[in-house]
């Protein structure tokens, strides 16, 4: 039996990413400064609160702090110059989209 | 959490199942694939506290994993393969069944739309490309969410796919400039949980030269929107397929939108008593443009009674004061805002205005801007009502100066931020009173099309 064949071009545009390598981890959470990011959507902000009581059960001598996106409306996002800043202050971040 | 990561910062993100492969895929348009994840059971919205407790408990180990173990090289793979032949091949007993293989693996590849596709072959895609002097490897832009690179080809072989002719490319092009362009900040509308949906509003001579409906049926179905709806769908293919917006995948809709298959019109400028919607965006008189605005949807505006513009703002305000659409009184907390860019949009709505309804402003001396400026005065909610779908902090956050609206709940406060974001269009049949009002998600972006 013959076979009709039929060539298209492919639609799918290439990415111009590029990539990256995780961050190194700690291997433990003692003595640890611990940032939670919370995006301005509901349910976030008592999540991590949340987390940060978790965390600290297991780990007394870690901090916490908090941080919001300074740019955006009900949903924000962090800037260039606050991702530097989070990152000075910051070992670790526990982040949620609320989604 | 990936600019985190970028800074040495080991991360943690909360995501819902519901939200994996949209993680997922995020990740690896981010360049880090296998960033690391806390999976919940369900998402945070919508919990009470002690739920959302209770989603926690069960995700802590996880969240203590992924900040003390480095991540897995690979990850865990997006659910859509971005393939990179240069082209595929499909075989049957005779064209129909080949044709029928294409569509199938196109779906199941999620390259399609779900409508049959017309084959992009080499001979289609080089006649396509004939409708533009640009050539084919020139870069039209980055298409958030997955930056991928959109050529005139890709744009090309898209537009094939979607039933376009020579004569759409132009405008599919200069849609795809709008949509590429940081001003339309593309990754929140298109990863959004809402069925907001490009309009693409076509201006000047490009709406004679592609053949574009202008009047009844204008935004389809049938043979004389034909062009109208090949560009609309030629747009939601490059979304997916160069902007690598999959549903379930990156485009998170809860529920989803016939809006999205296609929706392009073109003004009905040639029943308009007013200056064309275009050159008030800034375009040159003669000159043609596409200007493409997110709609979350579109609803009618009937109204066979009024024959003053005082009575027909009136009514036609009831539709911009829709207090369940996300752009209602938004600007309460902010502005949507991608810091890449450093844009701050404000929301539109948009007016169809049918020409019989253009006539009764326009007999009365009234102009676009009267019309805008009256919507503003008129589209107005109560404080207390309209707060109720905002969090409060936010607005505190956005708006100090008006705590004291907290104590001032019935006070009257505009639904968009000021007449500017009403924008008017006079479109569809001059037989009827029946308008059309959408809500937009943001705002518009204007770019002019290029036939030479």
């Amino acid at each position: 039996m013959s076979t009709v064949k039929v060539e298209v071009a492919n639609p799918v545009a290439e990415s111009v990413i590029p990539k990256l390598e995780p961050a190194a981890r700690p291997g433990d959470l003692a003595g640890a400064r611990v940032g939670l990011y919370w995006n301005f959507k509901p349910g976030g902000n008592v999540g991590l609160d949340h987390v940060a009581t978790l965390l600290g059960e297991r780990f007394p001598n870690a901090t916490f702090t908090h941080f919001q996106g300074a740019v955006g409306a009900s949903v924000r996002h962090v800037t260039p110059k606050q991702a530097d800043e989070i990152a000075q202050q910051c070992d670790v971040v526990v982040g949620t989209t609320g989604d | 959490m990936k600019e985190l990561e970028k800074r040495g910062v080991a991360t943690v993100a909360l995501v819902s199942d519901d939200f994996i492969d949209d993680h997922r895929r995020t990740a690896e348009s981010f360049g880090i694939p296998g960033l690391p994840c806390a999976r919940l059971a369900a998402p945070l919205v919508s919990q009470t506290p002690d739920q959302v407790r209770d989603l926690i408990d069960g995700a802590i180990d996880a969240v203590l994993e992924a900040l003390t173990t480095v991540p897995a090289a690979d990850g865990d793979s997006s659910a859509v393969r971005l393939r990179t032949d240069p082209s595929f091949t499909f075989e049957g007993t005779d064209w129909l069944e080949a044709l029928q293989e294409m569509n199938e693996r196109m779906l199941e590849w999620q390259y399609s739309d779900g409508l049959p596709l017309v084959p992009a072959t080499r001979a289609l895609v080089d006649k396509m490309l004939a409708g533009t002097p640009r050539a084919p490897d020139d870069v039209v832009g980055l298409l958030e969410p997955g930056l991928g690179v959109a050529t005139v080809e890709k744009i090309a072989i898209n537009s094939v796919m979607a039933g376009c002719q020579p004569a759409h490319l132009p405008i599919v092009l200069a849609a795809i400039e709008c949509m590429a362009d940081p001003e339309m900040d593309l990754r929140e509308k298109a990863i959004s949980t809402g069925p907001a949906a490009p309009m693409i509003m076509v201006n000047g001579p490009a709406r004679q030269r592609a053949g574009l409906n202008t009047g009844i049926c204008m935004l389809g179905p049938g043979a004389p929107s034909r062009a109208n709806t090949a560009i609309g769908r030629a747009l939601r293919l490059c979304m997916m397929n160069i902007g690598h917006t999959y549903p379930a995948v990156s485009d998170m809709d809860t529920i989803g939108s016939p809006n999205k298959y296609s929706m392009c019109l073109a003004e009905n400028e040639e029943r308009s008593p007013w200056t064309p919607y275009h050159v008030q965006r800034g375009i040159e008189t003669g000159r043609s443009s596409v200007t493409v605005g997110f709609v979350y949807g579109l609803v009618d505006v009937t109204d066979y009674h009024s024959l003053d513009p005082e009575t027909a703002i009136r009514k036609f305000a009831t539709a911009a004061k829709y207090l369940c659409v996300t752009s209602t009184a938004y600007w309460l907390v902010g502005h949507r805002s991608n810091p890449q860019y450093g844009n701050q949009e404000q929301e539109h709505h948009y007016l169809l205005l049918a020409p019989q309804h253009a006539r009764v402003f326009a007999d009365a001396g009234w102009t676009q801007a009267d019309i805008s400026a009256a919507l503003f005065r008129e589209a107005r909610l109560p404080f207390g009502f309209a707060s109720k779908r905002l969090e409060e902090s936010a607005i505190r956050t956005a708006h100090p100066e008006l705590d004291w609206l907290w104590d001032s709940p019935d006070a009257l406060i505009p639904v968009l931020e000021d007449p500017g974001c009403f924008d008017v269009i006079v479109a569809g049949s001059p037989g009827s009173n029946r308008s059309s009002f959408a809500w937009g998600m943001g705002g518009p972006v204007t770019k002019e099309i290029r036939w030479d």
